[in-house]
């Protein structure tokens, strides 16, 4: 391995994201809306609707990623064959 | 980048993985930061009407145009002045509002992400990869 093999491999551990666990973030959120934190570890607000979170947020500074709660994912096509029991 | 398979919750106490990019969606002085299905099989970028609404899209006003998918029919229009921020790389977007999608939300297409990057699928490593291009 080259000097320059080394610095890539480097770069491609930095540029590796963490994983966005939506079972972990949304495991006290049955239905409507909820903003993340811009590190994906945690979920700041909540809300009925996407509307009323954006509200809420808007004496936050941080970024926030919004995101439905109540969904069900297995029934998108082909999603059972890509699941974990 | 590589990124990691997200797992998603499913009424049936199972989960399951799929490739999702954090995307910021900009226009006309409203932004919203969400995440997207980056979707092989789709033709192009496709967000819901809430989305749109939050967006300040003003989406009923918009031609309608019917279209079909693997799931059966939907109803769409067409918006061309979107901006969409992945992963520090912006570039424009023409998007199809659609009413009622779900579960997804925001997905990404041939058209657009797949237009600007190399995206590679390990589903085996359960990971997947975004190489954005490089232009001069």
């Amino acid at each position: 391995m080259t000097v320059y093999d080394t610095i890539e491999v480097i770069i491609d551990i930095k540029n590796d994201m963490k994983k966005i666990d939506f079972v972990v973030l949304l495991k006290n959120y049955t239905s409507g809306w909820v903003a993340i934190s811009a590190d994906f570890s945690k979920v700041v607000l909540s809300g009925k609707t996407l509307r009323e979170v954006i509200e809420k947020a808007k004496s936050i500074k941080e970024k926030l990623y919004y995101f439905p709660a109540g969904e069900s994912y297995g029934d998108f096509v082909g999603a059972d064959q890509l699941s974990v029991l | 980048m590589t990124i990691p398979y997200s797992p998603l919750p499913d009424i049936r106490s199972k989960v399951v993985l799929a490739p999702i990019v954090p995307v910021t969606f900009s226009c006309e002085g409203h932004s919203l930061a969400t995440f997207a299905l980056v979707d092989s099989g789709a033709s192009g970028a496709v967000i819901s009407t809430v989305i749109a609404d939050a967006l300040g899209i003003e989406w009923d006003k918009l031609p309608v145009s019917g279209g079909f998918s693997v799931g059966g029919t939907f109803r769409s229009r067409m918006f061309e002045h979107l901006t969409a921020k992945v992963l520090d790389h912006t570039f424009p977007l023409r998007v199809n509002v659609i009413e009622g999608i779900a579960p997804y939300k925001c997905i990404l297409g041939q058209a657009d992400l797949f237009q600007r990057a190399k995206i590679t699928f390990e589903a085996y490593k359960r990971e997947f990869r975004v190489e954005f291009r490089k232009y001069n």
